[in-house]
């Protein structure tokens, strides 16, 4: 019997290119990057293949199928609340070997299976030959070898998974060793029937036996004391005869039967196994290039950003000055009308002229950094430092990210595996400036007192989160794992993904972000008219005026800049009744800067905020919310006195 | 004859085995999951500066890993002799 819609599920380890392949089947949908667990939830997708309607699903990347951090578990779970008709299990075929212990377990699900053999390029270049024959032989499943990073071999993937489709699938032919396998039969028939693990006798048995000491241990001590008993004495016989625990057995084992096909299936071109482009690691992981290059490249992209964006913010902001003065004196300064069309075209010609000129480069830069593989290794740099406040280099990757959006980073703090290290990562992240926050600090900053004094701004915002990092370290003990991150193969990046990555960013700011900034826009200029931003004004003004020493009139911009960071900007040139030219005629160098210094920090945008609230809770949202506003009113008198 | 020592100790550039692995089941795991189990053959590539973390390369399984100095103490190898 065949589905009517087959759901097909991609599962693999991180990195292996699951992404990659997902949008090849399924167009622009998931974001890829070579950094270990950029996929931290789960993507669904309906595509058309030959007339036939398939669903396919993307997991977060797993190393195996007993998660150990908050994204694994995520890839667990959906594995069998999807209730997949075929398991397509991705593998980087230039690391079969350990890639094969995930494919192994999966192999126990009894599942229709396919197994797509990604990276063949890299594995080629590594000198790995694989013969793919003798490995449908070993695991007894279709192999289809593929490079998805240029489409190769996808079709052929999707035709063999829909071959497989609704075959009951042979028992594994692969064994464990004879004590292991005589204890998961003994298991096995001790399974009571209907007990509450999907997939088959077997699977659960292993499982049974690897759980020691894990939630669902306990719990089936409460549920069912005699079963534990029962699991208890053949996990202590198998441990006994081996002299370790068993889920070191059963990982031994996998490894060693996974070992052992890679060798019966592969041939190694080269002698010893190189990491590759180890002669660029070198240099990149550096004790002192590493970090110049780091620097370099940080450095680089601002001045990069900033002569990319400036240029272009001149020419779009001229025409937009001029449409202006035109609205004035058409429709009259005063009138309700002029307030609209002035607020829409603020709303629209901000976002075009200030925004996007700033937010394309980034994107792009961040995502040819993620693809590379930088990521990785600007962890490993920067793990000693992180060290210092508290936490370790696998926080890094949430923070780079941050610089791109704060709220894609508050996800990624899932591949984070003590939630101590989650809460506190996530608390830093709101700090990062984010690419909004950047555009405020070119488009005012920069743009006003040089690019400098912006990059001293950045420099002291990094400052700041370390030393936040460090007070908030002392509050929050709890036990925090050391590093231990994968270091992926540095990968030539494809502009094909960098446009798809930047696109889909660019697209959800399209969507989402830029109405906002045009209904922000007009609110403004409708409580302009009718005189209710006065009160607004009124109200915050101890703050506004006699704490921060700024014109009252932006009081409102900061309630706004909740919604979305860009907001302030745009609404603070409104409120203050001028163009982006004339700005330094109504305020001084010094309020700019104070101005700039409070936005930048108050609060986490309103998406921000929610994202902690889903994904650590409201306590932490209040917490961070609460953090934010305080940090941003002291660094700000801080600020105003030096000044 | 073999002398053991804990991964912060090796030369780089000089192959070693997993002897041991000290620890709990979560870190212990995570490294098995990784593809660096006990027995495997491994090299260090390098060490991060200021006390930094170090870069493990597995001769077995072909990956390669950054581990902090906390984690590489509690691993224990045996340096294979000097070629």
């Amino acid at each position: 019997m065949t589905p009517e819609i087959p759901v097909l599920i991609l599962i693999g380890q991180p990195n292996c290119g699951k992404s990659t392949l997902f949008n090849g089947m399924a167009g622009l949908k998931a974001e890829t990057s070579n950094f270990p667990g950029t996929t931290v939830k789960h993507t669904h997708s309906q595509i058309t293949f030959e007339g036939r309607l398939l669903s396919i699903i993307d997991l977060p990347g797993t190393y195996s199928l007993n998660p150990s951090d908050p994204a694994e578990k995520v890839a667990l779970t959906h594995l069998f609340r999807e209730k997949p008709d075929v398991v397509i299990n991705v593998v980087d075929a230039s690391l079969l070997g350990r890639s094969l212990e995930l494919t192994l377990e999966l192999l126990e699900l009894n599942k229709p299976m396919i197994v797509a053999l990604n990276m063949m390029d890299l594995a080629e270049k590594k000198g790995v030959v694989i013969d793919t024959t003798a490995l449908e032989g070993k695991l007894g499943v279709p192999v289809v070898p593929l490079v998805a990073r240029r489409g190769q071999g996808v079709k052929t993937l999707i035709e063999r998974a829909l071959d497989v489709l609704g075959e009951p699938r042979e028992a594994p032919a692969q064994r464990y060793s004879d004590d292991v396998e005589s204890a998961i039969d003994e298991m096995e028939l001790l399974v009571p029937q209907g007990f509450p693990l999907e997939a088959n006798r077997r699977f659960t048995a292993i499982k049974l036996i690897e759980s020691s000491g894990l939630y669902s241990d306990r719990a089936m001590a409460e549920a069912d004391p005699s079963l534990k008993r029962n699991v208890d004495r053949i996990r202590r016989d198998l441990e006994a005869k081996r002299g370790k625990p068993a889920y070191e057995i059963l990982a031994a084992e996998r490894h060693h039967l996974s070992q052992k096909i890679f060798e019966d299936c592969c041939r190694l071109m080269t002698g010893d196994r190189q990491s590759p482009g180890g002669k660029a690691d070198a240099v990149l992981m550096h004790p002192f290039y590493g970090y110049l290059i780091l620097a370099a490249i940080l450095v680089g992209f601002f001045f990069l950003i900033f002569k990319v964006g400036n240029p272009l913010e001149n020419l779009l902001l001229s025409p937009l000055q001029h449409l202006r003065e035109a609205l004035a004196v058409r429709l009259g300064a005063g009138t309700l009308l002029f307030h609209l069309a002035d607020g829409l075209l603020q709303g629209i010609g901000g976002g075009v002229a200030i925004v996007l000129p700033y937010f394309i480069p980034l994107l792009l830069l961040m995502a040819l950094l993620e693809d590379i593989g930088y990521l990785a290794r600007a962890g490993f740099l920067m793990d000693t430092f992180m060290h210092r406040i508290g936490l370790h280099g696998k926080s890094v990757t949430p923070f780079i990210l941050g610089f791109g959006c704060n709220v894609p980073a508050i996800v990624a703090t899932r591949i984070l595996e003590s939630r101590r290290d989650r809460v506190v990562t996530a608390l830093l992240i709101p700090f990062i400036p984010c690419s909004a926050r950047t555009t405020i600090i070119l488009a005012l900053v920069a743009f006003y007192l040089g690019p400098w004094w912006a990059l001293g701004f950045y420099a002291v915002n990094i400052l700041l989160v370390a030393v936040l990092g460090r007070v908030i370290s002392m509050f929050m003990t709890g036990p925090s794992p050391g590093l231990i991150l994968e270091i992926p193969s540095l990968k030539m990046p494809s502009l094909k993904s960098l446009l798809q990555k930047t696109y889909f960013q660019l697209s959800s700011f399209l969507k989402f972000a830029w109405p906002l900034l045009v209904v922000g826009s007009l609110v403004l200029s409708v409580l302009q008219f009718i005189g209710a931003d006065a009160v607004i004004n009124a109200g915050l003004s101890p703050l506004v005026v006699h704490g921060l020493g700024l014109p009252r009139e932006l009081g409102v911009t900061l309630v706004f800049g909740f919604l979305r960071k860009e907001l302030s900007l745009l609404m603070m040139l409104q409120a203050l009744g001028t163009g982006y030219r004339g700005l330094l005629t109504v305020i001084t160098r010094e309020q700019l800067v104070i101005f700039t210094v409070f936005v930048s920090l108050f609060i986490p945008c309103l998406s921000t905020f929610g994202m902690i609230w889903k994904e650590l809770g409201r306590k932490i949202a209040f917490l961070s919310a609460a953090l934010s506003v305080g940090v941003a009113v002291v660094i700000s008198l801080i600020v105003r006195v030096i000044l | 004859m073999p002398i053991m020592k804990s991964l912060i100790e090796l030369e780089a550039n000089s192959a070693a085995r997993i002897k041991s692995i000290e620890g709990g089941r979560g870190i212990r795991q995570r490294l098995f999951a990784l593809g660096f189990h006990i027995g495997d053959r491994i090299s260090i590539q390098g060490r991060g500066a200021f006390r930094g973390p170090l870069l493990v390369s597995n001769l077995t399984t072909g990956t390669c890993l950054a581990v902090g100095r906390g984690i590489a103490q509690r691993i224990q190898v045996e340096a294979e002799d000097d070629p």
